[in-house]
């Protein structure tokens, strides 16, 4: 090879690596959009100890996190057809399918994991807010909405950040199942114009920025959220 | 005006309330007392729901209640609690208004109307836009105390107000607790303050192990204790 | 759903061992325990060296250390293994797969590892080591016999949940072709062609038994608090 030369990158190549990250960035924001969602059900459910549920929680929470998500994208790739109803694969079909297949596995793999940190952030809150908020007769709901998240959310915005982080890493093992992110256009570039370590070096750069970014705008959000006891409610006159 | 009829109660393979029979008439003050361990929290706490007894009826106000874990409260039980369990993201304001607002449907203009008359009441109106952490243990209980208030119950839980409470901060929480004990409130406080007790109350009730021991007005109680075990459980508190 | 045509016995044996009793190759769990072991066993020693210099108060030492870390934990796993089975090449430097594998699982797991290691070392409750100068110890004997035996209880926790990502991550090797389980999974599963449920499902429940026993096996080594004996022989 003809030495290190980032300019031997022509456009082609970063219009590639360009769609690679848009590709990534889609994936992680979908992934970590239904993450959570999981993640915050499934962390109430284990927290309130319904029988027969919340057991079937851990089963699934211990399930996803003590397999390797390479195992769980390629799982739900090649058995979705097989697994699912018809009416589910279907959509997933029409949603793009390898994409779709990756959000379902990563969704899954880091639910779990934002389910703990969702558990023991509503255990780390004293009983007596609970028994406080049910004297005054307020609902489940309310009860939740108006006084637990705001507490909650002080406490996990830091391990949720880190799963954040995690699962933007995770997108890269997409690649395996033919999801054009970031890393597989490495690999395109790799093997078709043989520039194979700038290319990795712009995509590690790249990584390296986006996972910086969001560790920042995370530590903002953790200092905004503990410096002002920021009320949810528009209760005063 | 509470009637509590052959309550059991048990956690996990413990039973802790065993075949009580409590009554509260309306405008009562009554003093709940005992060792630790004898039940006299849970005991108030299956007047409201917060526990669930297994077997016997609680009726509170004529009606009876059946509590589910995810059911709400009745509102018009107010509860205070040992560790005051203000809202730490609210301020002291916000923390009266909350129930009225999301419970009770109350206007805004009401419920704030409401929660700066109480908070008069209570003697703490200067605090009303600050948060809870930056008042003083005593400041946390009276505000706990106007925000049931605020709920315009019938009867208040007291459950041992002032236990976490130190020495000093202790007469202005029961001085609250006296104003509306004499403003014809329906009151049951677990309470390890004897001199109070006798003072305030109409009845004390003396609990050991899962029952009720004996049951008598202030002057009875402790001239003249019928049983046992109140005998001794008064000598070991009087010689304070 | 046909379990009998995954779990034959030349199946199972190719998912335990590749083809270690056909042509001497290893593969299969053999191999995922071989590079995770190693790798677990490496990257804690580079780990707690790393640990101790980001602990450290003096600029020379933390601030490389941070960068290390800082770097590794954001960048994915998969990318590393690609500089250090790619790039070397270019530098006419031969890589093997095996290679790439472990140092890059060992450098990523490593600076997971500091941050464990430092954590436990800042648990450690400062008026501890305070008694432990008034009673006279000097600074080695008190790191040693108090220091060190509270944070390393400390970390038991965290690192087990390292040593169970590191397990996982060596699924990687599958990408660069290297025969791991979860690469004799697929193989199974191309030629099966209709039956990739059960190969999966395979997979996971291997992958879980193992990972569930080291959880296990470090749980124990946390309460069973004779294992503190050994620093503390007085």
């Amino acid at each position: 090879m003809t030495g290190f030369d980032l300019g031997a990158l022509d456009r082609t190549a970063y219009v590639l690596i360009l769609q690679g990250l848009l590709m990534t960035c889609k994936l992680a924001a979908a992934s970590l959009f239904w993450a959570a969602l999981v993640g915050v059900i499934v962390g109430t459910i284990r927290w309130s100890k319904l029988p027969a549920i919340s057991q079937l929680c851990l089963a699934y929470i211990e399930l996803a996190r003590n397999t390797p998500p390479l195992v769980q994208i390629l799982f739900w790739y090649f058995s979705a057809s097989v697994v699912l109803p018809e009416w589910a694969f279907m959509r997933l079909r029409n949603a793009g399918y390898e994409f779709s297949a990756a959000v379902v596995a990563l969704s899954l793999y880091h639910g779990a994991f934002i389910a703990e940190v969702f558990r023991a952030g509503l255990n780390a809150i004293g009983r007596g807010q609970y028994d406080a908020a049910r004297a005054l007769g307020m609902n489940f709901w309310q009860m939740m909405t108006r006084i637990v998240t705001p507490q909650v959310g002080r406490l996990i915005a830091p391990p949720m950040v880190n799963e954040a982080v995690a699962l933007v890493k995770s997108t890269s093992l997409a690649l395996a199942i033919g999801v054009a992110e970031l890393t597989y256009e490495y690999k395109q570039i790799d093997n078709f114009m043989f520039r194979g370590v700038e290319a990795l070096v712009v995509v590690t750069a790249l990584y390296l920025v986006l996972c910086l970014i969001l560790s920042q705008l995370g530590r903002l959000l953790s200092n905004r959220l503990a410096a002002r006891h920021t009320a949810i409610i528009e209760v005063t006159a | 005006m509470v009637q509590l009829e052959e309550v059991w109660k048990a956690y996990d393979s413990n039973p802790v309330l065993k075949g009580v029979n409590f009554h509260v008439q309306r405008g009562e003050v009554v003093a709940l007392c005992g060792p630790s361990g004898s039940g006299k929290s849970t005991l108030l706490k299956c007047i409201n729901g917060l526990e669930i007894v297994d077997r016997g009826t609680v009726t509170v106000n004529g009606v009876k209640r059946s509590f589910s874990r995810f059911g709400t409260l009745d509102p018009k039980v107010g509860m205070v609690f040992q560790s005051f369990n203000l809202f730490p993201h609210l301020n002291i304001l916000q923390n009266l208004m909350i129930g009225p607002r999301l419970v009770l449907h109350a206007s805004r203009t009401d419920a704030a109307e409401r929660a700066m008359a109480l908070l008069k009441r209570v003697g703490i109106i200067e605090k009303a836009h600050d948060y809870p952490e930056t008042l003083s243990g005593g400041q946390q209980q009276r505000v706990a105390i106007a925000r049931a208030l605020c709920m315009g119950p019938e009867v208040m839980l007291f459950d041992e107000p002032t236990s976490a409470l130190d020495p000093e901060m202790i007469n202005e929480v029961l001085d609250v607790m006296r104003d509306l004990a004499n403003d014809g409130m329906t009151m049951v406080a677990v309470t390890h303050e004897m001199g109070f007790a006798r003072e305030v109350a109409d009845r004390i009730v003396f609990m050991d192990a899962g029952q009720i021991v004996e049951s008598a007005d202030p002057e009875s109680f402790f001239l003249n204790p019928q049983e046992e075990r109140t005998r001794q459980f008064i000598s070991k508190i009087i010689k304070h | 759903m046909d379990w009998a045509r995954v779990w034959t016995g030349r199946n199972w044996e190719r998912l335990l061992v590749g083809n270690l009793f056909t042509n001497g190759e290893v593969g299969g769990l053999l191999l995922t325990m071989e590079i995770g072991l190693l790798a677990i066993i490496l990257s804690t020693v580079l780990g707690a060296l790393l640990g101790i210099l980001r602990h450290s108060r003096r600029r020379l030492l933390w601030v490389p250390a941070a960068a290390y870390i800082e770097t590794l934990r954001n960048i994915p796993l998969l990318i590393l293994v690609f500089w250090a089975y790619f790039v070397p090449p270019y530098f006419g430097v031969q890589t093997s797969k095996f290679g790439s594998v472990l140092g890059a699982l060992t450098l990523f797991t490593a600076a997971y590892i500091a941050e464990v290691v430092r954590g436990g070392l800042l648990a450690v409750p400062p008026g501890v080591v305070d008694a432990g100068r008034a009673l006279g110890l000097s600074r080695s004997q008190n790191q040693l016999r108090v220091v060190l035996p509270i944070a390393f209880f400390n970390m038991i926790p965290a690192l087990s949940g390292r040593y169970v990502v590191a397990i996982k991550n060596t699924s990687l090797a599958f990408l660069i072709g290297l025969s791991d389980l979860t690469e004799v999974g697929k193989e199974i599963s191309n030629v099966l062609m209709t039956s990739p449920v059960e190969v999966y499902v395979t997979l996971m429940l291997i992958y879980f038994s193992v990972n569930t026993l080291i959880s296990h096996a470090m749980r124990l080594i946390e309460t069973r608090r004779r294992f503190g004996r050994i620093f503390v022989r007085l």
